[in-house]
Formats: C-alpha cells, structure tokens, sequence
C-alpha cells in the first residue's frame, strides 16, 4: 500500500515536476528539440533515484498524462461493463483507503468506459488527496476545459492551482469573480478561497480591500444558492461561501455579521465541524452555545488541536478536571501550533495535580508546557506554585492557580486561526 | 575478418596496440571490435542517408561523449579516467522510459523519447567489462545484478578528440533494433 502521505520521495516530486514540463513540451510539438532533451537530461539522476514502486509510479503517470493531450473522441468510448464498473469501484474503495497506486491503476484498467473528463478528474482527485497537486492541477485542467460547464471540476481546478501556485490561482480566481453572477456557485466560492489565500502576503490595507470587495460577491453567491435548491455541489459550495463570508466580517472587526454567516452556512450544513469551530470561537465567553458548537465539532471529528484548546479552558476554569484532562490528552495528539500545545500540558498538569496524580507527572507536564513554548509565563508560575505545595498536605486551591480569562483565549484562539487560515 | 578481429584484440590485450591506434590519423581510423564485444544498446538519432547513428558532442542522442557532462577533462584536456563515458544499456527497454520513443508506448508504457531517435545496438556478448572497440571499454555501474546501465570509456588516457573520434570510428558497427 502507498498510503504514505506524501506519496513519494522528493526525487519522486522532481521526476513529477520534470514530467509534467516533458509533456506539455509534447504536447506543443517541442519533443525534438534541445529543451527536451535538457528536460530529459534533468530527470536522469531523479529517475535512478527511485525506488521500484515510485519509478513504476513515475512511469504510469508518464502514460497517463498522455490522455490529456489526447483530443477526446466520445464515439470511442465503450459502453459499461460490469467488469468495468467492478474497476471502477475497486479505484474508489482504493483512493479510501489511500492506495493511491492501486486506485490509478483499477482506472487504467477501465480507462475505455469512462468519459475523458470524468476520467481526468478521478485521476486529478487521487493525485490531489496524495498531495500532489501540480498533477492533480494538470488533470483537473483537462476534465474543465473537456467540460467547461462542470462547475466542479473547475472549482477543484483552482483549488488545486492554489495549492502550488497561490499567484497563479488568484489570477483565475479574479477572472472567475469578474464574473461571479454567472459563474457557478461552487467555482465562485473556490475562486474567493484562492483570492484570499493568494492575497496573504499583501499588506494589511490590501488584504483588507480584497475581504470587502468579496463581501458583496459572496453574499450574492448565498442568495443565489437559496434560491437554487438544485444547485452543483451545493452543500459543499453553501458552506465555503457562508465560511468565507463570516472570515472576511470576522477580519474586519464586524463580528455580529461574522456570526450570523457561520449561523447561516450551518443552517444549510449543521455539521461543518469548520463553520462550528469559527462560530464557538467568535462566541467563547460571551455565549453558551460556543461551548455546544466546540463540543460538537469535535465529536465530528474536527482534525485540529483549537477546540481542544478551547473546551479544556472552558472546563479547566469550570473545575471539570477529568474532563479538562480528556481534552489536553486528546488534543495533544492533533496538528497545533507549539504555543497551542504548550497550553495544554500546563493545563492537563493542573487537572492531574487537581485529581491527585503523582508529583513527578505533573511536574513533567509543566516542564513539556515550558519546553514547548519558554514564553509561558503562567506555566512557570504554576510550576512554582506547585512545587511550593508539595511541601503543605495538599496542593494549590483552585483560585491560586494562574489561569488566563476568557477573552484572552479568545483573542489568542482567533489568531491562531488566522495564522493557520493564512499558512 | 574474424582472424583480424582476433589479432587486434590480442594486441590489445599485451597494451600495445593502443598506443598506435591513438597515434594513428583520425581519418584513416578503421572501425574493429574485438570478437564477442558486450553487447548494447543506446538510443540515438538516425542519419536517415545510411540508418546509422548521427555523431556528435552537443546532445545524450548522438554517437559521442559532452564534455563536462558524460566525461570529466584534467587541465590538459585528457579524459579523465573515472569510469564516466557514453552511457549505455544491456537492453532498449533498459533505458529511462524518458529516452525510449513514444512509438514504442505500446512495449514501454510512458516513453516520451522523440521518435527521430531509434534504438542502436552493438556488439555481441554479454555485459561485462570488456573492450568494445579501439581504445575503449564497457564500464558496467556498480552494484547488485542485474546491472541496467554502464557506460562506453576509454581504456587509457587519451584526449577529447581522440575518445571522440573512436567512438565515431564505432558507427558502423551499430545497427537498429527494437525487437
């Protein structure tokens, strides 16, 4: 199985990127001159790099990216088997399971019954979810311009450029949203994405023009997918909208308006866990359905350490200790920042030292909360304040402890987010 | 033919033959490869006027070594002699799919070579080090068999242009094969 997340070594990456350049040279007639056979030339010592798998990998890929320089023939298609449909499902079932190399090939094996595009953007979609997504943009590529009204593919498309290519991908992006009102939902709302992750490293004033110039477009784009209960991807396009809307209010200050988008993307998707971790962050402290909108995002699994971060103060600061614990325990395991994580062992030391754990664990949770971020002041406090007690019959009372107060969580949870929206 | 080979390839073997044949005039050069010479291949572009391999210095599809790529030159201007040479494979579909010609997709999926090129082969015996030819040797890589790659280099120190001028005195000793 190659369910390894990267798919391949980074000899494996260079032999891709020079692949791709060899085809579209091909592709423009170019394969009988000197910049193919430089390009050529420069796979040479990538390709004796790799391992059997990934040369097997490299090759196939190779052929496969001749069909997009195919002109697509409908009439060649043959009609489905069950044999092919067979293939067909076994590719799915693989690309669930991450054998990504076995999903490409059960397709290969079926590649004469399905539609170029389709085709195209089932390869595109296996290349993307390994991570690969100069290839995946190549495929993607092809199945839109094959089909130029599917507005998935398109959306995938850009979502796909964006991901090597920011600069690139805000370029389409402003085409697609010169035209947002006839666009397709789903391409205009992947378009404001790319837009506003390409914009990252502008100046502040810059990026603040682009969040208020998407206002109005994203808003228009909800309204048209009210009114359009048929609409491609809707689900899927409802909720990026109405996130994209709330983040745009959120970064301007107007955090009335940034609710109520949350709110309205959940009405349509009530369980985006990222529409219940914005709305629980935005409201922690000032309202109790933050807590219930962070419990329910992470009983739908949400795969970062922020709502972590949050329950375990919530609790932390409720005397719940057990529980308090269960969350540092659980989010330590996630992706968070070094600060976010050295949060949670000081707070998972004062739940342990709060339920009678022995001195030595609680003292190694301090001392993980320190080494993770040494600019944690409370959680030296703490450790001092500990280990004072340890001498008197019980430990610290609970109002001794150092604790921040809601709003500086707050504060400190919408940065992060920020930073991890900008990343 | 067969005795001539054999007595060349003698001489060779006593180390005195080389310092003639590098003396000798480019032109008057003959074309001799000792009897069971290790067999090869390389892909090259076609001299469509006689199906031979086009010879040259500029690019990996000639008959020829580039200088500072395939072969390393000491300040003199002398081949190094660092095993480095013209690269070559035990067979076609040994050779990076990048190289092979499209044309033959259907035996190497993903071959992205130029169809001008044509798979050349030469010699006859198995691929081991070996003299192939006047002044030069195959050099199979290192490393456990089976070896998929080696490269054609002089045997002894010779310059640029006389390691040139005997791998084109090889060219007609090549023919095409893509069987």
């Amino acid at each position: 199985m190659s369910n390894d997340r990267t798919f391949g070594s980074s000899s494996f990456r260079l032999v891709a990127m020079g692949l791709l350049a060899l085809h579209k040279l091909i592709a423009e007639g170019k394969d009988d001159t000197p910049e193919a056979d430089a390009s050529r030339d420069s796979l040479e010592v990538p390709l004796r790099a790799l391992n059997k798998s990934e040369k097997d990998r490299a090759q196939w890929l190779s052929e496969d990216l001749y069909s997009i320089n195919q002109v697509a023939l409908p009439g060649n298609l043959k009609l489905m088997t069950s044999e092919a449909q067979a293939l067909l499902n076994a590719s799915y079932e693989a690309r669930q399971s991450a054998d990504w190399d076995q999903a490409l090939e059960y397709l290969r094996g079926c590649n004469e019954y399905v539609l170029p595009a389709q085709l195209s953007y089932l390869r595109g979609a296996i290349w993307c979810e390994s991570r690969n997504y100069d290839i995946a943009e190549a495929f993607f590529q092809h199945a839109s311009s094959c089909e130029q009204k599917n507005g998935m593919y398109r959306a995938m498309h850009v979502y796909s450029l964006e991901k090597f290519d920011p600069s690139a991908a805000a370029k389409v992006a402003r085409e697609i949203l010169s035209r947002s009102d006839t666009e397709p939902p789903v391409v205009v709302a992947q378009a404001a994405n790319a837009l506003i992750r390409g914009a990252k490293a502008s100046l502040h004033n810059e990026l603040d023009r682009v969040r208020r110039e998407l206002i109005p477009i994203l808003d228009r784009t909800l309204d048209r997918l009210d009114q359009d209960r048929k609409a491609e991807s809707r689900g899927a396009a409802y909720a990026m909208a109405a996130g994209l809307l709330g983040f745009c209010y959120e970064y301007l200050g107007n955090e009335g308006s940034a609710v109520s988008s949350f709110s309205r993307g959940l009405l349509e998707k009530p369980n985006e866990a990222a529409l219940l971790v914005a709305r629980g962050i935005l409201q922690y402290g000032s309202s109790p359905r933050a807590i219930s909108d962070l419990v329910e995002a992470v009983q739908l699994g949400y795969p970062k350490a922020l709502p972590y971060l949050f329950l375990a103060h919530y609790y932390l600061i409720t005397n719940q200790f057990d529980n308090c614990r269960s969350m540092c325990e659980r989010g330590l395991l996630l992706d968070g920042s070094n600060t976010t994580k050295s949060q949670l062992y000081e707070w998972l030391a004062i739940a342990q030292a709060e339920l009678g754990f022995a001195g030595e664990l609680v003292s190694a949770s301090f001392d993980a909360a320190i080494r993770l971020d040494p600019g944690n002041d409370f959680a030296r406090e703490n450790l001092s304040l500990f280990q004072a007690s340890l001498s008197k019959a019980h430990g610290p009372a609970h109002a001794e402890w150092q604790q921040k107060t809601e709003a500086a969580i707050k504060s400190f949870g919408l940065a992060e987010r920020r930073y991890d929206l900008a990343a | 033919m067969r005795s001539q080979h054999r007595i060349i390839y003698q001489g060779l073997e006593k180390g005195r033959f080389w310092q003639y044949n590098w003396g000798m005039s480019l032109s008057s050069t003959t074309p001799t490869s000792p009897v069971q010479a290790p067999q090869f291949y390389r892909i090259m572009r076609r001299d469509p006027g006689d199906d031979l391999p086009v010879t040259g210095t500029t690019s990996s599809s000639e008959l020829g070594v580039r200088p500072g790529l395939d072969v390393d030159l000491d300040a003199n201007g002398e081949v190094v002699l660092n095993s480095k040479g013209m690269s070559v494979a035990p067979a076609w579909r040994d050779i990076d799919f990048t190289r092979i010609p499209k044309r033959l997709r259907p035996f190497v999926p993903g071959a992205t070579g130029s169809n001008s090129n044509y798979c050349f082969t030469m010699g006859r015996g198995p691929f081991q080090r070996d003299p192939v030819a006047n002044g030069l040797e195959l050099i199979p890589d290192q490393g456990q068999p089976p070896i998929k790659h080696g490269n054609v280099a002089p045997s002894q120190s010779a310059s640029l242009a006389q390691y040139q001028a005997v791998l084109g005195s090889t060219r007609s000793l090549w023919k095409i094969d893509e069987t």
